[in-house]
């Protein structure tokens, strides 16, 4: 799938041996994790969205240190120097996310069934709608959870220094080049990280832990296509029409958005809000061209292997089309779409660009870059750099590093 | 300053200017014109075409291919206060009556070639402008 992309292939290898060498006992050749059976579902209790149920094969991911190295990442930088309640970390919202980017989904097939039967037709050649649909619904979720995993230490912080690693620069400027869409470090490494062998291989060998006595729900069935996820994961689905799921991990109006607007405002002890379930009852699918103009799409649905698929000539348009659905909200959402916009200007104007806290970024970020200089100047690859940068999940962990 | 000095941010300010100048209206909610028009200058050679076009990224899926930094640059005018927007819904952007001043003024301090390639990106703004309109 990464052909003619060998940064990206390069990133994902390194990762791949990182995550085997690092944590062998889930990833490496004799690796034991996981090591209980896993339950078919489990019930998370969050602040935000209540309780809602993970199934087997999340509750497995969410058990790696790919994830659990989130929970010592903080969501909003250094904003907790300024409110000290803000020290929410990345795990939490990327529960959160996955739990918005199901009602999302949910709501759509609420609203579009006889659509989506025709999708599921052209896409899949198959007359089985529901077992599709929870196929779909589970590759959002994997999506979902691992969207953040590229993150390090002190978030977008960090994200920075590293995003000028010459091999990461060239690896996010290869995935712009592959799907199409302008794409930065922290992407780069979600995107390749859920390329990696160890990861796939470890979510293969988690079916073999699940309880057989125990019926998985039927919301949780379905097997995955991992390169589908991580597609999902950069905004981008395996065909044109299932490009709404894309959009659901991110667009203007993403699940992303959904969660850090209301998490990080009451984290920081913001009366901010937005009416959520007006975007749910309003949310739709219209047809859509999805553009074309230098065939980078067209490039990537042939990689993938989508069959009998044909870009329409510019016609009346600019630029050759793909037909598509996006995920959209309709005019009479417009309170919904201010609440959203007057709540993500007002997250910026009091917690993100607070004086201080840009302040504290900014001194912060200089450490970094110099501890980048100083790995550079001992010799370290650009592929040292990278790992350091990415094991970095708390100023201890950097220390460590030296 | 030379035309391949000259910013996006830059290039966004000459043009509002510009565009107001020649009583243009700018449209807000409406972007993709101004992704249009920026798209084709990225696209055609012109002479004293600023250097910061060759680092531009268009994403393509949208109904238009979308320059994200050209819509930040956008968004920054409204959420500096530069431009009003409340006509009574964000249809147009209109630049405050001293910053045209003060940004036209900066424009006309800009070489001969940067500023007649200005002229062009309004010319093709207005175009593209007219076609929503």
């Amino acid at each position: 799938m990464l052909e003619g992309f060998p940064t990206l292939i390069l990133t994902t290898a390194l990762l791949d041996d990182y995550l085997k060498s690092r944590h062998e006992l889930f990833f490496g050749d004799k690796a034991v994790h996981p090591f209980l059976e896993l339950k078919p579902y489990k019930d998370v209790h969050d602040p935000i969205w209540g309780t809602n149920g993970f199934s087997w094969r999340e509750l497995a991911l969410i058990d790696t240190p790919v994830l659990q190295r989130l929970r010592r990442i903080h969501q909003t930088g250094l904003a907790f120097e300024v409110y000290p309640s803000a020290r929410h970390s990345r795990f939490e919202h990327s529960l959160g996310v996955t739990i918005v980017a199901t009602k999302v989904f949910d709501a759509i097939v609420r609203r579009h069934a006889g659509r989506l039967r025709q999708i599921v037709k052209t896409v899949e050649n198959s007359d089985e709608f529901e077992q599709t649909l929870f196929r779909w619904r589970q590759e959002l979720r994997l999506a979902a959870l691992l969207h953040d995993t590229g993150h390090s230490i002190l978030s977008h912080t960090s994200e920075r220094v590293y995003g000028k690693i010459p091999m990461l620069q060239a690896a996010a400027n290869e995935l712009t080049d592959h799907v199409g869409a302008e794409k930065k470090a922290g992407e780069v490494i979600s995107f390749c990280l859920s390329h990696t062998e160890a990861l796939r291989s470890y979510l293969d060998r988690a079916k073999t832990k699940l309880m057989k006595e125990s019926e998985v729900p039927d919301e949780f069935a379905g097997e995955p296509d991992m390169d589908n996820v991580s597609l999902l994961i950069v905004g981008r689905s395996r065909h044109p029409l299932l490009q709404f799921v894309g959009d659901i991990i991110s667009s203007g109006f993403d699940a992303d958005k959904l969660d850090y607007l209301l998490r990080d405002a009451a984290a920081a002890g913001l009366p901010l809000r937005y009416d959520l379930e007006r975007y749910l009852a309003t949310v739709y699918l219209p047809k859509s061209n999805l553009t074309d103009g230098k065939s980078k799409l067209e490039k990537l649905y042939k990689r993938i292997g989508v069959k009998d698929l044909a870009r329409e000539p510019k016609g009346e348009g600019r630029f050759p089309y793909f037909h598509s659905y996006r995920l959209k909200l309709p005019k009479r959402s417009m309170n919904t779409i201010e609440q959203v916009t007057i709540c993500k200007l007002m997250l910026y104007s009091y917690i993100y660009h607070h004086p201080k806290v840009r302040a504290g970024e900014g001194f912060f970020e200089k450490v970094l870059s110099w501890a980048v200089q100083i790995w550079a100047a001992q010799g370290a690859k650009a592929q040292i750099c990278l790992s350091c940068s990415w094991t970095l999940t708390t100023p201890r962990c950097m220390v460590a590093n030296f | 300053m030379g035309t391949e000095e000259m910013t996006l941010g830059e290039f966004v300010k000459y043009l509002a200017a510009l565009l107001t100048e020649n009583e243009t209206p700018m449209l807000f909610k409406e972007e993709a014109p101004w992704h249009f028009a920026l798209y084709e200058l990225y696209d055609q050679d012109f002479e004293g075409k600023p250097k910061f076009f060759g680092d531009l990224k268009f994403d393509w899926g949208g109904p238009f291919p979308k320059c994200k930094e050209l819509s930040r640059y956008l968004q920054f005018l409204h959420s500096t206060a530069c431009v009003g927007t409340m006509n009574p819904s964000y249809k147009e952007m209109i630049l405050k009556p001293d910053l045209e001043k003060m940004w036209f003024c900066e424009f006309k301090k800009i070489g001969e070639t940067e500023q007649k390639f200005m002229g062009h990106a309004a010319d093709l703004a207005k175009k593209e402008f007219s076609l929503v309109a």
